[in-house]
């Protein structure tokens, strides 16, 4: 018999108090990044992709570091197999006494390596958060996902909840020219500058095409007075807000009737577009 | 004093098995002997492994004289009854020097302590001097008359009655004397069933009819075994603050009001001496926490000094030292 037991109990408890240690470190760096990942998102903290990965790889190692520290010492190990499998004392017991070269110490040991043997191992195994590892690996993913394939989105839909957002009726209503009932949401071709409501390129980072960039002229409309705003199909009768006077009749002549008529107008990708456009121009009179 | 290295692990684990096998026969000897009383039997045979004193203590008419009378049987060992009275003098318990018939000097004429288990009859309604000479003896294991001393037998166990409830013409045992009991034990009613099953016995009988389970050597033998069994640092760590929790002034108000003087030292020593016997024949060769706080009570409740708030509300040490024992983590 000899001190087998002594190897047996002490490594067995050492090297599952690591196993613990460095779950508890994964777990708690995942958790670490859970939190971290929606300000990411958010764009509140990170400017950037790489900002963003260092923002994750930093809250993984603060809570990795956390992790590890809380982490049960060899003792605790003991003392937790203990109450796990009903061993009474035995693991923790040998474990103090690993030095001990008495008789009956080995004899402890050895008592404590058999029963642990014979235990179930299910109370032991490690309750892995399966659960929460995968959402913090979906959140991630579409985190990355979305930083890659959407640059400036965020910052676009952060600026479009910042800026007040007149109703799309209230747009519909200065880019219909007055006495005409307008067809179709979608301005046609032919009219204004040619492109069309709605057709003018939006630049990406505008995010959708929601909203022009604040400051631009559609955007000063929302500061239009109250008088100037009517029903929609109703001529307003007043000047544009760059002074201009609002043409009739012939489609929008002016920046806030075209960025009114593209509020108005849901963004569509290019190909749809042209045949949208394709079909409104055929059955124009 | 030192024990010597028990064999190797290999022998020593069968020295173990066969004192497992002869302490449990032992006690399910004197569970038909005494019926109805199994804790009082276990913690009685727990103390005499561990080589300690037992109080026991219950009211007339329970088996507490059978009880060791039985164990003394069993055990093989020299057996004597002292009933206790007012007037008994220290030299009716340890003996005296005597003159000689044949006119050759002086000898020491032995007392009744010069056995391996003597029975303490109703210890309290003896006097303090002569409760003092007992329990000196009970604590030095041996006794000293004239300008000698006499060393006691080994093994050298004593079990004292008396009773909770006849207060009169008693004399209370102080607390330092109190402390040389390894284990407080209760000898409660048994219950119907068994109390049914008593009135078909013939004591006597039953008495006769016991067999010896183990002798004298194997007993101290077995005591040598028990004392090796390991305690885990934690574990004494967790009797040390039991230990300090009985002592009022430490932030517990139950304690402040129902205590006057904690648990010594010494109980904690017997806590962890009895631990080992159960652990042994629980077939552990460790103590539990499990043992302590199943032995806590019996080696604890008798160490507690109580209030007078506490006497007069008839409060149970039993209660409090469960509760410290939760609140120390080993319950």
């Amino acid at each position: 018999m000899g001190h087998r037991g002594v190897v047996n109990v002490a490594l067995r408890v050492h090297r599952l108090r690591t196993r613990l240690a460095w779950e508890r470190t994964f777990t708690c760096a995942l958790r670490a990044c859970a939190i971290a990942a929606p300000l990411w998102v958010a764009g509140t903290v990170g400017a950037g992709l790489r900002v963003g990965v260092l923002e994750l790889l930093g809250a993984g190692i603060i809570g990795a570091i956390w992790g590890w520290r809380g982490a049960p010492d060899d003792l605790a190990t003991a003392r937790r197999i203990d109450a796990l499998l009903g061993l009474q004392d035995r693991v923790l017991t040998a474990w103090t006494t690993r030095d001990d070269s008495s008789a009956m110490a080995a004899l402890a040991r050895r008592d404590a390596a058999a029963a642990w043997s014979a235990a179930p191992v299910g109370p032991l195994v490690a309750r892995w958060p399966w659960g929460l590892a995968a959402l913090v690996v979906l959140v991630l993913l579409g985190a990355s996902v979305w930083r890659v394939t959407m640059p400036g989105g965020v910052e676009g839909v952060v600026t479009t909840r910042r800026v007040p957002d007149p109703s799309p009726v209230e747009g519909a209503a200065k880019t219909v020219p007055a006495g005409e009932v307008p067809r179709s949401p979608v301005a046609s071709p032919g009219e204004g500058a040619g492109e069309g409501a709605g057709v003018r390129a939006v630049p990406a980072e505008a995010g959708a095409g929601v909203l022009p960039p604040a400051g631009s002229p559609s955007t000063d409309s929302a500061a239009a007075p109250k008088g100037v705003r009517g029903r929609a199909g109703l001529r307003l009768g007043a000047a544009g807000l760059d002074g201009a006077p609002v043409s009739g009749g012939t489609g929008p002549s002016s920046a806030s009737e075209v960025a009114a008529a593209r509020r108005a107008t849901p963004q569509l990708p290019e190909r749809y577009r042209a045949v949208v456009l394709r079909y409104l121009a055929e059955r124009r009179p | 004093m030192t024990e010597p290295a028990l064999q190797s692990p290999a022998q020593l684990d069968e020295e173990c098995r066969a004192f497992r096998e002869a302490a449990l026969s032992l006690t399910e000897s004197l569970s038909t002997l005494v019926l109805g009383q199994p804790d009082a039997v276990e913690e009685v045979a727990f103390a005499l492994f561990a080589g300690g004193h037992v109080l026991l203590e219950g009211v007339p008419g329970l088996a507490k004289t059978l009880l060791v009378r039985g164990m003394a049987r069993a055990l093989s060992l020299d057996f004597r009854r002292i009933q206790f009275t007012p007037d008994l003098l220290p030299t009716d318990i340890l003996g005296a020097p005597t003159l000689r018939d044949d006119g050759g000097g002086v000898v020491f004429r032995q007392g009744p302590v010069f056995t391996h288990l003597l029975l303490a009859d109703e210890v309290n309604r003896a006097g303090p001097k002569t409760q003092s000479a007992l329990l000196e003896a009970m604590q030095e294991r041996q006794v000293t008359v004239g300008d000698r001393t006499h060393p006691l037998a080994e093994p050298f166990v004593v079990v004292a009655t008396q009773n909770p409830i006849e207060q009169e013409g008693t004399y209370p045992l102080p607390e330092a004397q109190l402390d040389r009991f390894l284990l407080k034990v209760r000898v409660e009613m048994p219950g119907k069933a068994d109390l049914v099953r008593i009135l078909d016995v013939q004591a006597d009988e039953s008495l006769d009819a016991l067999s010896p389970v183990l002798d004298r050597a194997q007993v101290l033998r077995y005591q040598r075994v028990a004392r090796q069994v390991p305690v885990a640092p934690p574990l004494k760590e967790s009797v040390a603050d039991l230990l300090l929790a009985t002592h009022p002034g430490r932030g517990d108000e139950e304690v402040d009001r129902l205590v006057r003087l904690g648990a010594s030292p010494r109980g904690g020593q017997a806590l962890l001496a009895t631990a080992r016997v159960r652990a042994l024949l629980m077939g552990r060769y460790n103590v539990s926490a499990e043992d302590l706080a199943i032995l806590a009570g019996p080696a604890l409740r008798h160490r507690l000094v109580p209030t007078f708030a506490a006497q007069a509300e008839g409060a149970d040490t039993d209660a409090l030292v469960q509760r410290l024992l939760e609140k120390v983590g080993l319950l």
